[in-house]
């Protein structure tokens, strides 16, 4: 099992999330959350002062799948996210020990 | 599992269980209506074991049904389960507990559940608005409950919501028609089509059955046979699909290349334990009987909608003594059986005009087909309004339907043959028919001149007729071995026989048995040898032909698909053809004007080299450059070359100074990239020392960051100086390719200096989860020396399945039996990589020692057979 974490603009959730739903994934969590990359952060100007904006609102959409599945979930979400510009986000895979679901207590890939 | 874990919904999952066994033993067809109907038991079951079901009832009475594909009883393994729990009035508050009771079971199963509880006026304003719930209640079905209340809900239905919304709702279906057109493709001409939502899916059997549903008393436009055809097609398709669903193992709608083979062999197409070939010929004939299946529901949905929902104020006009064009869509105007002149008029008109043919003209034509007419005596003049038909604006989509109807097969029987012949690779976009259809448009296309590209080529083609012709039967030999061969011999066959004049057969004849010449020799020969070009030149002849030989290798794999044409690939098309124009245009160059044009590039490289560089430096660099820079590169290539081995020379220095030991030096390059212009590729030229193993660790490098390499050429000057130029598609960073390739200047350090393990860096991307090889067939690999096609090297032709940093192998392997580069063309298609390398032993000459000979070869298969 793997856990996927995609960062990305927050207008591309929905793009994201039929994108992955389309492959039969069932759940996800999903995060407004806030950073930068390359970009920096960029400047704003607000009546004529200059302000630093350090961090840039993205989602952060979680999903664990089955390792099986990884190649195509990046796949997806990277083509249903990318937009060719500076802040297209991030994916990082990384590997889940295991799964519990609290209701039923089944635990490994039939909790997921 | 949770204590109070309901039997029934064990009970439902081993049936399930069961059933898959069942139906990969026995034939997947009896899934579908087997898997509603467990799922049914599951509901009745669950229903009546409810506790308080009484209590419900007396609050208010309530039914269970099932909308979507499991209310027409059709469950793929993959398929959602939609079910809809329905009150006649206010949803009690008990509602909730159960639609739990029922619900909750299988979404611990982990089935694909859609579910709603709703009231009667909620659905019926839903549907109101809503089109696609609309759509699902259509396929409505009682599973358990009161089934009274199933009776009144669809009386209300039918008055409330079908009468009144019977063609905004047709509006509705046809705009997402055109959507699914842009976003899935037709099914019915893709190698790896959509089985749900394509044009000539199941989806558009489903439209006629809402249609039908809807429109309540009417008279079916359809006949019986047509409707029993569409419904041995729709179950074809739909057994395709489970046996998708279960080759996969999830839920997927698209036919990918590798599950076709498991698919065809649950079909029964072929059995597990065949060989690799008779699994590929029975991927084949399954996709091509699938093809023949969605082209059938694709036609008959068309007409369908045609007669259904004809425009509203349409005018019929006489378009031609036979034609008319009638709101369905265009027809004959006399009854009775139908000449083929008739048909091609029709079909002329269509391509003017862009409209669909009627239900009735498209009945007529394959009645007259079918019941074998004295159908076409190939006359000349067919063959010329045939042509036509291509020429007209909207020519591509008229012939299209012709070759739908069967009167392209009927016109040529050869066609017939081959028209749903596959490739089974993911080169080839189309099976042959559509495929040859396309080319031919496409030639119509580009002799039109809309193209400006091609524009002034294109006025030039005396007899325009001869490589329309040739396009029609460039695949037609299709089958076997040389296909061009025999496709030349059909063309003089057949051609003879419609009475054309001889020079039209020679020159089409000629076009059809050298169509890939060009391609052939743009992505694997050296297009700086004049011996190469003067290959080309000698077989084309004249110019007319050569003229013609390149647009057809254009429009040929422009129709291949996205995979046989890239901006790289034209780029190296038109390279060849300009080059062979020029020949034939001023004869080859003599021995002595070989030398002089070289000469004369050198001359003019020392002018425009001496304005930025000091002109000693330039004339000792011209010395030491080798024979071929002058032949194979342009003044202004050969000035960056002495800048970027002048930047080589001042790191070298300062590097001397840095890192005075042993390493002095070592991995040290210098590196310009520039875009080419063409498509998203960039030319690299890396300048450094030489050591052993040099080529195989730059192709390493480049493949660790991601840089597809297409082609390389090798400048060895005679103090050891390098200069290897790459032509790479990528960088994936279009915003910063700068640093990428200064990552890449560094990574070849390392690489040198022994920080950097390329072999264990590119196996650990191989073992990515991340990484996915081709997905086209594993046919055995081929290594091939060669020493007679070319004067001063020995050629390796190696082609194998394609695997990350597999040039970074075969470099390797070669440079460790001392045998060097000189110049390389990768061709990456169809998930295999067809590569030449131009190469000499170590001595400085060809490889011309037999042992050395074998020894390359097995080793370099031992290489390939691992990838």
């Amino acid at each position: 099992m793997k856990k996927v974490e995609i960062i990305t603009r927050t207008f591309k959730l929905d793009d994201v999330k039929e994108a992955l739903a389309n492959l039969g994934i069932k759940g996800m969590t999903v995060s407004e959350v806030k950073g930068f990359g390359r970009q920096g952060g960029h400047k704003e100007v607000y009546r004529g002062a200059e302000y630093q904006v350090d961090f840039v609102a993205k989602v952060k959409i979680e999903v664990v799948v089955a390792a099986s599945l990884v190649a195509d979930v990046v796949e997806a979400a990277t083509k249903a996210a990318r937009t060719g510009q500076v802040g297209d986000g991030k994916i990082f895979v990384s590997p889940i020990d295991e799964v519990v679901r609290i209701r039923t207590g089944e635990t490994g890939e039939s909790a997921i | 599992m949770p204590n109070d874990w309901p039997q029934v919904a064990t009970l439902l999952s081993e049936r399930r269980e069961t059933l898959k066994v069942e139906a990969v033993r026995k034939g997947v067809e009896i899934y579908p209506a087997r898997a509603a109907q467990i799922t049914d038991l599951y509901f009745q079951e669950r229903l009546a074991n409810h506790p308080r079901l009484e209590a419900v009832f007396q609050v208010s009475s309530f039914c269970l049904v099932a909308v979507g594909g499991y209310g027409r009883n059709e469950l793929c393994p993959g398929s959602d389960i939609d079910v809809l729990l329905l009150f006649e009035k206010k949803i009690p508050v008990c509602a909730e507990d159960l639609s739990s009771w029922l619900f909750h079971p299988l979404w611990d199963l982990g089935l694909d559940l859609g579910h709603g509880v709703r009231s009667f006026s909620d659905c019926i304003s839903l549907a109101k608005n809503d089109y696609q719930v609309l759509a699902s209640l259509l396929d409505l079905r009682f599973i358990a409950g009161d089934e009274r209340v199933e009776a009144s809900f669809r009386s209300l239905f039918t008055k409330k919501v079908a009468t009144s919304k019977r063609n905004a709702f047709a509006r509705w279906l046809k705009e997402q028609n055109e959507g699914r057109e842009v976003k899935f493709g037709d099914s019915s001409g893709l190698l790896e089509p959509d089985l749900k939502n394509g044009l000539g899916s199941l989806r558009g059997v489903h439209q006629i059955g809402w249609c039908t549903a809807m429109l309540g008393k009417w008279t079916d436009p359809l006949t019986a046979d047509e409707r029993r055809s569409l419904d041995a097609d729709y179950r074809f398709v739909l057994k395709a699909r489970t046996a998708l669903h279960l080759s996969a193992g999830r839920k997927t709608d698209t036919l990918h290349f590798d599950l076709q083979p498991r698919v065809a062999e649950l079909l029964g197409y072929a059995n597990k334990n065949a060989d690799p070939l008779a699994r590929g010929m029975a991927v084949e004939h399954f996709l091509s009987d699938l093809h023949k299946a969605m082209a059938r529901i694709k036609m008959l949905r068309a007409v369908f909608w045609q007669e259904c929902f004809p425009p509203r104020f349409w005018r019929t006009r006489k378009l031609s003594p036979a034609v008319e064009d009638t709101a369905v869509g265009l027809g004959f105007i006399l009854s009775g059986p139908v000449r083929p002149a008739e048909m091609l008029e029709l079909f002329a008109q269509a391509a003017a005009t862009g409209r669909p043919l009627s239900l009735a003209a498209n009945r007529a034509i394959r009645e007259a087909i079918s019941t074998g007419i004295d159908t076409f005596e190939g006359s000349a003049e067919t063959l010329a309004a045939l042509l036509d038909v291509f020429r007209a604006p909207f020519g591509l989509h008229a012939a299209l339907t012709m070759v739908d109807t069967g009167l392209m097969a009927a016109l040529l029987p050869r066609f017939s043959e081959v028209e749903h012949l596959v490739q089974f690779d993911d080169y080839h976009v189309h099976p042959v028919g559509r495929h040859t259809v396309e080319t031919v448009g496409r030639v119509a296309d580009l002799l039109s001149g809309r193209d400006e590209r091609f524009r002034d080529l294109a006025a030039n083609v005396v007899h325009p007729d001869r490589l329309l012709l040739a396009a029609l039967f460039h695949d037609l030999g299709k089958g076997g071995p040389n296909h061009s061969a025999i496709g030349a011999e059909l063309v003089r066959e057949t051609l003879a026989g419609f009475g054309l004049d001889k020079a039209t057969v020679r020159d089409a004849a000629f076009l059809v048995e050298h169509h890939l010449l060009i391609p052939k020799t743009a992505t694997r020969g050296d297009l700086s040898d004049e011996r190469v070009v003067a290959g080309v030149a000698e077989i084309a002849e004249t110019l007319e032909r050569l003229d013609m030989l390149y647009l057809l290798s254009v429009a040929d794999s422009m129709a291949t698909g996205p995979r046989a044409w890239s901006a790289w690939t034209g780029s190296l098309f038109q390279e060849l053809y300009r080059k062979a124009r020029n020949l034939l245009t001023s004869g080859p160059l003599s021995e002595p004007e070989v030398a002089q044009a070289a000469r004369a590039t050198r001359e003019r490289a020392r002018v425009e080299a001496c304005g930025s560089l000091d002109e000693a430096y330039v004339n000792d660099c011209l010395a030491k450059m080798p024979p071929r820079a002058f032949q194979a590169l342009g003044p202004l290539d050969l000035v960056r070359h002495m800048t970027l081995v002048r930047q080589l020379q001042v790191a070298l220095d300062e590097d001397a100074v840095r890192m005075p030991g042993k390493n002095k030096g070592v991995g040290i390059s210098a590196i310009e990239a520039r875009k080419t212009g063409v498509g998203n590729t960039f030319e690299v030229s890396i300048a450094t020392q030489d050591r052993p193993g040099l080529f195989a660790t730059l192709a390493g490098v480049l493949a660790l960051h991601q840089l597809d390499i297409l082609a390389a050429d090798l400048f060895t000057w005679k103090d050891g100086t390098v200069v290897d130029v790459f032509i790479v598609e990528g960088p994936g960073d279009n915003l910063f390719p700068e640093e990428v390739f200064e990552r890449v200047r560094r990574a070849i350090r390392y690489a040198f200096l022994g920080k950097l393990s390329l072999g264990y860096r590119l196996d650990e991307m191989r073992k990515s989860p991340l990484y996915r090889s081709g997905s086209g067939p594993k046919l055995p690999p081929v290594v091939r020396v060669n020493n007679q096609a070319s004067d001063f090297h020995t050629l390796i032709e190696v082609a194998a399945s394609d695997c990350l940093g597999l040039l970074y192998d075969i470099a390797l392997t070669l440079a460790n039996m001392y045998v060097s580069i000189h110049l390389a063309k990768i061709t990456t298609d169809a998930g295999r990589i067809a590569d030449v390398f131009y190469v000499l032993a170590s001595d400085g000459r060809k490889l011309d020692d037999p042992g050395l000979v074998r020894q390359v070869e097995a080793e370099l298969l031992k290489v390939v057979k691992h990838s």
